[in-house]
């Protein structure tokens, strides 16, 4: 009797998440994937685990009511999370991009279990806020793990849209006919076809020459012509592009797909645009998606022009060092490299949000490699007839051999409504885009350095004293440097372009202290220095990356002067010194 | 002067002779947001049943912005009835378009036949904290809303606005001479100023500020007042990143977002009227906006050339392609709409010429309207709308046609200074206007002031809102003119029929159906930006029977466009062995509901 109430008891704790819950450890595990409620569940854990570092944020809400967590990493002791360089880190806007999720989980466990034994680590957290967001589409990550997909499928967001204009919304989507969990492919044999069967393997297909005789047509994704319309498939979930939405250059929808019907129209999006615009400090960004391997920067469209050169320079020196940590990714422009899109998540966080930020794209396929020749296929070399079949007959190998065959679903015949025998295979849902489980924890390590290493490069000012001269009866010249050793300006250049954030504020002030002049020093030995016409013991400021700025004042009276130097998006600081 | 007398005279005699007693004319001046609530509250108290507010967001200002339902659907699971939505005010500085909108809720409900067929969603007051700057004890015209905004990107936000220095409740303008002067006053008249053209000799003697001190003593005046953004200017079309008013992006005001979310969530809305700074029912939309893509000169991407079989290394003119693609489709409805918009040929920045031509009928019937009611074409041009303005979104992004009012302006200026690019033609009407109506008090005349860091200097200028709002006494005669044309204009929305269906039988149960859908309007269906940007949802067509199978064509056929005044025709071939009757139905959520059952065998 007691053995089965206890049973019972452990069965409704299991039932009710709780033992889940506690099975999920911290230090989290990366050789798996995580579902919508057990990225939930991980960021309780760190939480938990480490409540005085961190807070766990409800950022808002889905269309399907799902939450939207956002992660704070800061340490109260070096200040309000406000006062610090703010890092931003989020993945997986696109519902299928999943493995991002798991790079920024990787970003949060990596600072939380290392803070205090690696100096480093421990000082990467001491100076900086950190926001993270690991599913920005929590119901698109939801339906991705729970329905069965492609590798790319489920990547809008969840707001009924008519796709093919026959005034039903969302009514054709994909179908699992044979109830595997994939959306793969369907074919028929048919002696006039376009494809026959590829030599090398007979799971793959290959274009049939002029003259030569075909064995198959292809009939697209798996699925069945639900609303009777002639065509299948045709009107899928949204179709609303999560990163065509936002405010920044937004076109709509017949200008650039996807877009939705007004900015932010996606009320998660929404939401998380007000949690990051209600974070002035906010200097980094880092969003995350699949696939490819790259880290692009903006801008996003080419009729922006391009950004200011002092900011490229701030881009290459992180992306390049980007690159080195993730051999094989190829730092990139969007606009120029890809292709212009509208409206995005680039454009509204570098004009608007007014920070730097890189997009990315996770995982290379042609890494799942099945060669004696140690060279990786140089990604972005498709020739199309020997390189696509090469580096698929490969993939194919390693599915085979390094995957256990769980990346490949092998032709199987079925009986469709429509088409009669046909056979379904293909790629499965949890590949081509996504590492296997084993190739996980090497990608989340590594992209989470490049953006370790880039919050490494927020910037931290240094306000000295560099001089104080007498120079008349009642009049003192005194000369402040503010120095930044690091990568990244206190504020962007195409910011103060866009004249849309206010600059630093440097004030010089004492209660028996009049500030005569004061302006820039543009030459310290020629005493060169511009001074300004009102108000020059109230000085606006921008600091460079890898810089100094010098100021020029002049005091009269006597006593403590008090410098302070306030920022949006880094530390303030204070020097005080006697007259 | 005699002439625009003689034309206001009339407007007062109309005034008399119709005489009715709506609320503007009970009323003694512009509404509040306090006031207008309170007659929202009240129109929902008398009308149970036909009339519902809704508050769609809290302004920055933390007031509430209410929308207005009128009509036979309001508690409707199932909406049946297309609907017109009215935005008024959306600028905030046009106290007269919340008095329109108000006049024409209580319009609409005078006569059932106005609302039996068609709900109205009106919104009275879309900016409602800059509506109520023009109520504050120091009058300044402004169109921000309340959201604390640091203009002038110092260390203080909204520290430092205008002032009312002379004490007379209006801001103005303050000259001052300085070297560094380029005004000078007008010859044309000694109040105005204009600037100085060295080119022709004039020298330039004075700056020129708006009324105020220098709160935080940083050398620029009033450049960080309270507020805000501009709700009228934060729509997405044509919108201009880091203006001074116009917000961080389209629908960060959340008046615009809360708006742009109710139009798209009532796809019934078949129509967009908006009361603010725009008149297109006296001219049609401006059309001068360089950019767009060249229609003659269309060259195909290799994709593009592949899918249609065409020919990638020439070009074509939007007609041949017309051609080509109607002769190879031709159950579809092909236009140059609709090939711009599947080629992806960018945006559209110029109303589209299909939809000048209703503009520029309504236009002419407009004036029409206003000769039989007495009035003299003397008004001034109306102007183009702003960039990221309601009126422009309504048309380009939601697709349906739309009309504005501005319902009033001051006369043409004197021939041979007619556009209102000339603003001292312009400034110089004003001055007209105020001395021949308004017994001068619409300019406030210079008089010297000692300003605390600028010295000597003059206040002096044109009173707030002169060149937008009339004297409230005028109100009811304005309205009684021109909004009872919206109801005209409710009428002309389009109108879809199943005009005739002719059966054929071809031998063993086999049937061909003719059918022809007619629009009885002269609007197309959808706009032809409508049918460029695709936003607009098709009719259904329906066919439903007993025993019926489609051998050619489907039982729902999405109709997507029939023109102004135009049929279209669709065939569906069935099999009936049995003879019975089938129905066919059409129907659109904004262009009506028909129903037709047809024997068929027998």
């Amino acid at each position: 009797m007691k053995k089965n109430f206890i049973l019972i008891f452990v069965f409704g704790l299991l039932v009710s998440g709780y033992l889940s819950a506690q099975d999920l450890e911290v230090p989290l595990r990366f050789d798996h994937y995580y579902d919508y409620d057990q990225v939930v569940e991980a960021m309780q854990a760190l939480h938990r685990e480490y409540p005085d570092l961190t807070s766990l944020d409800l950022v808002g809400y889905s269309e399907e009511q799902r939450a939207i967590y956002a992660l704070t990493i800061s340490n109260p002791k070096t200040g309000d999370h406000l006062s610090k360089p703010g890092v931003y880190v989020d993945g997986n806007i696109h519902g299928n991009e999943v493995q991002a999720g798991e790079v920024c989980l990787y970003v949060a466990n990596r600072l939380l279990t290392r803070y205090g034994d690696n100096d480093q680590i421990t000082s990467l957290v001491d100076k900086n806020s950190y926001y993270i967001i690991p599913v920005v589409n929590v119901d698109g990550r939801y339906h991705f793990f729970e329905d069965a997909n492609t590798s790319s499928s489920n990547r809008s967001i969840r707001r009924p849209k008519d796709d093919d204009k026959d005034g039903l919304f969302d009514e054709d989507p994909y179908d699992d006919l044979d109830g595997d969990g994939n959306i793969c492919d369907m074919r028929k044999r048919d002696p006039n076809g376009t494809h026959r069967t590829d030599p090398f393997d007979s799971r793959l297909m290959v274009r049939v020459k002029p003259g030569e005789k075909g064995e198959w047509i292809l009939l697209g994704r798996e699925g069945i012509d639900n609303d009777g319309d002639g065509k299948i498939n045709e009107d899928t979930e949204g179709y609303l592009d999560p990163n065509r939405n936002w405010g920044y250059n937004w076109k709509p929808n017949y200008i650039q797909g996807g877009a939705g019907y007004y900015p932010l129209s996606g009320t998660g999006l929404k939401a998380i645009a007000n949690y990051m615009l209600d974070r002035p400090n906010i200097i980094m960004v880092w969003a995350f998606h699949n696939s490819g391997g790259m880290f692009l920067r903006g801008p996003s469209t080419k009729d922006e022009g391009e950004f200011p050169s002092a900011d490229l320079k701030v881009y290459d020196y992180l992306g390049e060092n980007s690159e080195m940590i993730t051999p094989g990714y190829r730092y990139l422009l969007v606009w120029k490299d890809l292709y212009s899109t509208y409206g995005d998540f680039t454009g509204f966080t570098t004009n608007i949000i007014g920070s730097y930020g890189f997009v990315g794209e996770l995982f290379q396929s042609q890494t799942e490699t099945y060669s004696l020749n140690k060279d990786l296929k140089k990604p972005g070399e498709r020739d199309r007839e020997q390189g696509e079949t090469d580096t698929n007959h490969q993939r194919l190998k390693f599915n085979d051999h390094v995957a256990q065959g769980e990346l490949y679903k092998s032709w199987t015949t079925y009986n469709h409504p429509l088409y009669g025998e046909i056979e379904i295979g293909g790629w499965t849902k949890m590949s081509s885009r996504l590492p296997h489980p084993f190739m996980l924890q090497d990608l989340a390590h590594r992209n989470a350095s490049s953006v370790l290493f880039s919050a490494g490069q927020t910037p931290e000012i240094k306000v000295e004293l560099m001089g104080k001269e007498k120079v008349g009866k009642d009049l003192y010249q005194v000369r402040i440097r503010l120095v930044n050793d690091n990568a990244i300006p206190t504020l962007t250049y195409q910011s103060l372009r866009n004249k849309s954030h206010r600059k630093d504020i440097l004030k010089v002030s004492g209660s028996s202290i009049q500030v005569i002049a004061g302006g820039q020093l543009k030459d310290e030995f020629m005493n060169k220095a511009i001074y300004k016409e009102h108000k020059p013991q109230v000085q606006f400021i921008h600091m460079p990356g890898f810089g100094k700025v010098e100021y020029q004042f002049l005091l009269s009276g006597k006593g403590r002067v008090t410098v302070d130097y306030s920022s949006l998006k880094a530390k303030d600081q204070k020097l005080e010194f006697e007259l | 002067m005699k002439r625009s007398l003689l034309s206001l005279t009339l407007l007062f005699l109309v005034a008399l002779f119709v005489g009715q007693d709506s609320l503007v004319a009970q009323s003694t001046n512009y509404k509040t947001t306090d006031q207008v609530i309170q007659w929202v509250k009240q129109l929902e108290k008398t009308n149970p049943g036909m009339v519902k507010s809704t508050i769609l967001t809290t302004t920055p200002g933390e007031r509430p912005l209410y929308l207005l339902e009128i009509g036979n659907e309001i508690n409707s699971q199932q909406r049946l009835n297309p609907s017109i939505f009215v935005g008024a005010n959306l600028e905030g500085d046009r106290p007269l378009t919340t008095e329109g909108a108000i006049f024409l809720a209580e319009l609409i409900l005078a006569d059932p036949s106005h609302y039996d067929s068609l709900s109205w969603y009106i919104v009275p007051q879309g900016n409602p904290d800059a509506a109520n700057r023009y109520f504050n004890a120091v009058q300044f015209e402004d169109s921000r809303n309340d959201y604390p905004t640091n203009d002038d990107r110092d260390d203080r936000i909204d520290e430092d606005g205008v002032n009312d220095l002379n004490g007379d409740g209006l801001i103005t303008k303050m000259r001052v001479k300085h070297p560094d002067g380029t005004w000078m006053v007008s010859e044309k008249d000694t109040r105005l100023m204009q600037i100085a053209d060295p080119g022709k000799g004039e020298k330039g003697v004075y700056k020129i500020y708006s009324e105020g001190i220098d709160e935080d003593e940083d050398g620029s005046y009033n450049e960080d007042g309270p507020g805000g953004t501009n709700v009228g200017i934060n729509f997405p079309q044509l919108y201009k990143h880091h203006t001074a008013s116009g917000g961080i992006f389209p629908g960060s005001a959340p008046e615009s977002y809360a708006i742009m979310k109710f139009v798209f969530e009532h796809p019934d809305i078949a129509m967009i009227v908006s009361f603010g700074s725009t008149n297109w029912c006296y001219t049609p939309p401006w059309s001068g906006r360089k950019g767009e893509a060249d229609l003659s000169k269309i060259r195909l991407s290799e994709r593009q050339a592949r899918q249609f079989n065409l020919d990638a290394s020439r070009t074509y003119t939007i007609k041949e392609l017309v051609e080509i693609l109607k002769a190879e489709n031709p159950q579809m409805d092909i236009d140059e709409s609709m090939i711009a918009g599947f080629l992806g040929l960018g945006a559209a920045l110029n109303p589209q010429e299909g939809d000048l031509l209703f503009y520029k009928k309504y236009a002419k019937e407009y004036k029409e309207f206003l000769e039989e009611q007495g009035v003299e074409q003397e008004r001034s041009d109306p102007v183009p709308a702003k960039d990221g303005s309601f009126e422009l979104w309504g048309y380009f992004q939601v697709g349906v046609p739309v009309f504005s009012m501005d319902l009033w302006a001051i006369n043409k200026p004197d021939s041979g200074m007619v556009s209102p690019d000339n603003v001292l033609a312009m400034e110089k009407t004003l001055l007209s206007y105020s001395d021949s109506l308004l017994e001068r008090k619409g300019f406030v005349n210079w008089e010297s002031y000692e300003h605390p860091t600028l010295g000597q200097l003059e206040i002096g200028g044109f009173a707030p809102y002169l060149g937008t709002t009339p004297p409230y006494e005028w109100a009811d005669s304005l309205l009684k003119l021109q909004v009872p044309w919206i109801l005209n204009l409710a009428g002309e929305l389009p109108d879809l029929h199943l005009y005739e269906v002719k059966t054929t039988s071809m031998g063993n149960g086999i049937y061909q159906l003719d059918i022809w859908i007619e629009n009885r309007a002269f609007i197309p269906f959808p706009t032809d930006m409508g049918a460029r940007n695709r936003q607009p949802a098709p009719a259904i067509l329906t066919l439903e029977g007993e025993q019926v199978e489609m051998i050619s064509g489907y039982k729902r056929t999405p109709i997507s466009r029939v023109g102004g005044i135009s049929k279209v025709k669709r065939t569906l071939i069935i099999h009936m062995e049995k003879s019975g009757n089938i129905t066919l139905k059409l129907d659109s959520q904004t262009a009506g509901h028909d129903l037709e059952t047809i024997k068929i065998g027998g």
